[in-house]
């Protein structure tokens, strides 16, 4: 690494869209005719000067290399998070990465593939499905669920309404409330539920995981019920990623930094994890 | 060290000797006298202002090389286009004379984390590059919070890691010169220095073991707690008590050498004109894994303190950086507001093992 690799590489905000109340997601990108070249699960740390830097996961497809999306929920305490949200199209921020280790998908390959995403735990698989979707022939049955508190908590509607409709994945959703209008017609129930009547081969597939920790305890169990082996248990995990490069020390876990060495760990890695 | 060559300076040419570093371009760092008495390393202009009877300073100038805080860059928001940013100049070259052995066993640990583990930091490699080590070795372990004995690779000089090395023995200097950097330094002294003889060498060691026989410092029995803490072997119980007496106030990890944790700050100057800093910071603050939904991992004195010692007393962490992350230079005893410097964590824990074997 160079000195000037905690610089960040100018990028413009193309577009913003509003996901919830809480959540947007941004389009960025670069303007160093540099292209940006990523794998799925890997992150970014993005700048607002002033305001700070922060991790995000990388929501776009792996395909795109002129500008990349990430879906930013604003907290009161998230100094980068609420930044961002001020910031307007045009605006100028800044990008370093990518970071972290990938999903490794090309190991997938041949496989079933469940995806397992809680909340905004969708923008962090998003590019995992839009890569095996366009390298669809190479995996087995794709399904994904997704679970959110209430249908306006969902994230990326219009790609989850695609799915549903397509003939190469198995997309299903649930909510752990309706809403009191009334609107929503879906599942409800925690995202276990949609576990039950699934059909899975479990040894010959692989999960990819991400949502709130409080979920995982609960998922893995299901994945354990349907026979898949912990070594087939990918999770992408979140803590305060501050330098991205394993020195600042803030995203240690036991004797991970979960940056550098992960943030994708399999549970197997996981249940190594001297923790907490 | 491969090869390292050794010289007598008498003890009344030291002087000279120093004066002599002010020729060249680098910044001199030395250990200085406050007005009250304290030892501080600081950017010295002549001779006169070091300090080399001294025990050790309490703040480590391993912090020319880590400062406690450091620009990563300068930027300026523009009207329009993107933001100019701005990375700081080179870091100068510079000497630090009469860092400790402990310090310099520190640098190690540092180089090994921050150089040797991909990705280098940049910022580091840069500074440690432009460093030279003029280490001054302990006759005798110079204060009574010193436990790099009970260190790996610890002694009361350095075996590796210097550029050069002075080791007073029966009453002149010897002078070791271990690297290109330090033949630079010598070549100052070259009317200076006589080969060394079998004798001081000799001597040399002999003064070591006899001083570390007559110590009476403090016993950090490392190993033992190493052993226990890899295992994840020590009763909660002991985290819990540590945890209750901790004031987490980071006192031990901003003063600790090998302690590489940091911060990233952005600095407003005004509304579009300001700097990104690193600073120090310390795993023993309450909000040190605090993430922007306000959740705090390790949210518990008791947690912290397990993982501090966790982080520097594994072979899980061992394996990463070939180093234990303790140096013996007791300046968390000095500072500790409630007494668990690292000798006695590590006395809990091994009373923790006999509290379970019985």
């Amino acid at each position: 690494m160079q000195r000037e690799d905690y610089i960040p590489r100018p990028v413009v905000i193309d577009n913003i869209r509003p996901e919830t109340l809480t959540e947007k997601s941004f389009t960025l990108r670069f303007t160093d005719d540099e292209p940006f070249t990523f794998r799925p699960g890997q992150f970014v740390e993005v700048s607002v000067l002033g305001a700070g830097e922060a991790p995000f996961c990388i929501a776009s497809s792996p395909a795109q290399t002129d500008a990349i999306e990430i879906t930013v929920r604003k907290y009161a305490e998230g100094m980068v998070g609420s930044a961002l949200h001020e910031r307007q199209v045009g605006d100028y921020v800044g990008v370093r990465g990518p970071l972290g280790n990938p999903f490794p998908l090309e190991e997938f390959e041949g496989r079933d593939i469940l995806i397992v995403a809680g909340g905004i735990g969708l923008p962090a698989v998003r590019a995992c499905i839009l890569y095996i979707l366009d390298h669809r022939d190479n995996y087995r049955n794709v399904t994904l669920l997704y679970g959110a508190r209430t249908p306006a908590d969902r994230v990326y509607e219009d790609d989850l309404g695609i799915w549903e409709g397509s003939p190469d994945i198995v997309c299903q959703q649930t909510v752990d409330i309706a809403d009191e209008a009334g609107t929503w017609d879906g599942h409800v129930g925690l995202i276990t539920t949609l576990f039950e009547p699934l059909q899975i081969d479990g040894p010959q597939t692989t999960a990819i995981i991400v949502g709130p920790a409080v979920m995982y305890p609960f998922v893995v169990a299901e994945c354990q019920n349907k026979g898949i082996t912990d070594e087939n248990m990918y999770f992408s995990l979140e803590r305060h990623m501050k330098c991205g490069v394993g020195k600042c020390g803030h995203c240690t876990i036991g004797n991970k930094y979960v940056c550098l060495d992960g943030p994708v760990f399999t549970y197997a890695q996981m249940r190594q994890m001297h923790d907490e | 060290m491969a090869d390292i060559r050794q010289y007598i300076l008498p003890k009344e040419k030291l002087q000279q000797a120093i004066q002599r570093l002010f020729q060249l371009p680098d910044e001199v760092v030395a250990p200085t006298t406050a007005p009250r008495g304290d030892i501080y390393f600081q950017p010295v202009n002549s001779g006169a202002e070091v300090e080399l009877d001294f025990g050790n300073s309490l703040v480590s100038p391993v912090q020319c090389i880590v400062p406690s805080e450091e620009v990563i860059f300068e930027y300026h928001q523009r009207e329009q286009g993107p933001p100019e940013i701005v990375a700081p100049p080179p870091p100068a070259p510079q000497i630090i004379l009469g860092i400790r052995p402990c310090d310099v066993a520190a640098i190690q640990n540092l180089d090994n984390f921050f150089i040797e583990r991909e990705p280098a930091d940049g910022l580091y490699e840069a500074r440690r590059q432009q460093t030279t080590l003029i280490a001054l070795a302990c006759p005798e372990p110079v204060a009574d919070t010193c436990f790099c004995t009970c260190c790996e690779g610890g002694g009361l000089y350095a075996r590796e890691g210097f550029d050069v090395q002075l080791s007073l023995v029966e009453g002149q200097y010897l002078v070791e010169v271990a690297t290109e950097k330090g033949q630079r330094i010598c070549q100052l002294w070259d009317d200076l220095l006589s080969p060394a003889t079998q004798e001081i060498v000799e001597a040399r060691d002999a003064q070591e073991k006899k001083a570390i026989y007559a110590r009476t410092g403090p016993d950090a029995n490392l190993a033992a707690a190493i052993r226990r803490i890899t295992a994840d072997a020590v009763n909660p119980e002991i985290w819990e008590a540590v945890g209750h007496d901790c004031y987490s106030c980071g006192g031990c990890s901003y003063l600790c050498p090998v302690c590489t944790c940091y911060d990233v700050v952005d600095i407003n100057y005004d509304e579009d004109h300001g700097v990104r800093v690193r600073r120090t910071d310390s795993c023993r603050l309450g909000g040190f894994t605090r993430e922007a939904s306000g959740h705090i991992p390790r949210n518990t004195a008791a947690s912290r303190a397990r993982w501090y010692a966790y982080h520097k007393l594994s072979h899980d962490y061992y394996k990463q950086q070939a180093r234990y992350g303790c140096v013996g230079c007791g300046r968390c005893i000095i500072t500790c507001l409630g007494d668990i410097g690292m000798p006695t964590v590590c006395k809990l824990v091994r009373q923790s093992e006999a509290e379970k074997v019985s």
